[in-house]
């Protein structure tokens, strides 16, 4: 599937408009992974362990808006953003990662 | 050859020296002063309940000593280096070397924490408000959902499964969902192949939830009348709504798109942040 954050596939021409496609994917953050990435806040140094949830968590959106996308019967999500809330309030112990896009067909010119 | 990068290792050496003097006077200074005050407080039996002050103390009049004059003279804070010297020395001495033994009591203790929390303040910082305030409101998460699920086997018998009603919830974001919006909605800024002939302005469309006692345990559920449904669930029905609103108000002023249309989730709920404000705004256009 082909997922552009531009609004026009340049050299093919978008023959239909689907709608929006949106996925969601929450992250609630493990506590002691928590901790130990506050530490390192502290410290300094990456928190590789939370890199690594949210790249699952994006790849979970993603996977979801790309399964909507074809169930639909389009072939292209064009300006496609991708968003990091935090829900948790101060702790922040939940984080939601949305995708949303617009779901189009094309054909070659 | 060896020689001459040898000589200017060693230059390199005095000249960082030379640049960092003031940072090592400074170091030296407050270990000086806080040696000086420790020795104060020793000889002169400054002690609160069975515990000498210059535990607490001489850390603390060492580092301030040492910033005071990093400030004033090299610029910028040396990070108390010498508070940490003093802290460890007043430690050998205290512990490894006992004139006479400190015992450990509930005083001792507290001076202790104390006196860490002078040396490392940063991380003694931490480790009293972010973990222990945390690792207190997940145990005690843990215990109310406990208790909740208890009095839940006992008390309720609930009349409607859980998956029914996920079912039910999932149907009905079935008849506000994508598939019932009758508009076009597109993040694009324009539609190929179509001419936009007029913009009809900004439109928006909201909605609250409120994730009050959602956070049960770790696994997001929320609790609605006794029964749980996904927090997931709940997020979709509200940016639909929005997206339901934003369609109605695009409709009274007849247009045939939304353009631009941007998702935004808000907390809104002040420090504990249990609400949640869903908004998506996009430029209703006609084509």
């Amino acid at each position: 599937m082909l997922f552009l954050t531009t609004p026009n596939i340049e050299g093919k021409k978008i023959i239909e408009y689907h709608g929006l496609v949106t996925g969601e994917a929450l992250l609630g953050a493990n506590v002691y992974k928590d901790l130990f990435s506050g530490v390192r806040d502290v410290v300094g140094g990456r928190t590789s362990a939370y890199e690594e949830e949210l790249k699952k968590a994006r790849d979970i959106a993603l996977e979801s808006v790309e399964e909507k996308t074809a169930a639909m019967g389009a072939n292209a999500i064009v300006g496609v953003r991708i968003k990091y809330n935090n829900l948790g309030g101060t702790m922040g112990n939940t984080i939601m990662v949305t995708v949303i896009g617009t779901a189009v067909s094309y054909t070659e010119q | 050859m060896e020689n001459m990068e040898k000589s200017s290792l060693t230059a390199k050496i005095k000249n960082n020296i030379i640049d960092k003097h003031w940072a090592i006077a400074a170091v030296l200074i407050g270990t000086t002063v806080g040696f000086i005050s420790a020795v104060i407080c020793v000889y002169g039996h400054l002690v609160v309940f069975g515990f000498n002050i210059a535990f607490i103390v001489s850390p603390l009049i060492a580092g301030f000593v040492e910033t005071f004059v990093a400030r004033r003279k090299y610029g910028r804070s040396t990070g108390a280096i010498s508070a940490l010297l003093i802290f460890i020395l007043i430690n050998l001495v205290a512990w490894v070397f006992p004139k006479n033994p400190i015992s450990l009591n509930i005083f001792t203790l507290g001076g202790l924490a104390l006196m860490v929390q002078a040396a490392f303040p940063i991380l003694v910082n931490y480790l009293l408000f972010v973990v222990f305030i945390g690792l207190l409101s997940y145990s005690i998460g843990i215990l109310g959902s406990f208790i909740n699920r208890l009095i839940d086997k006992v008390w309720r018998k609930p009349t409607i499964e859980a998956e029914e009603l996920r079912k039910e919830i999932y149907e009905s974001d079935e008849s506000l969902g994508f598939k019932k919006l009758e508009l076009l909605f597109s993040t694009t800024p324009d539609i190929e192949g179509k001419k936009i002939t007029g913009y009809l302005g900004l439109l928006s469309g909201e909605a609250l939830i409120s994730t009050k006692n959602s956070k049960e345990g770790s696994s997001g559920l929320k609790k609605i009348a006794g029964r749980k449904i996904d927090y997931i669930t709940e997020l979709e029905n509200a940016r639909n709504m929005a997206l339901k609103r934003l369609e109605e108000k695009a409709k009274e002023l007849g247009a045939s798109a939304i353009l631009e249309v941007h998702i935004n989730y808000t907390n809104i709920g002040g420090i504990k942040g249990n609400t949640i404000l869903v908004t998506a705004i996009g430029n209703a256009v006609k084509y």
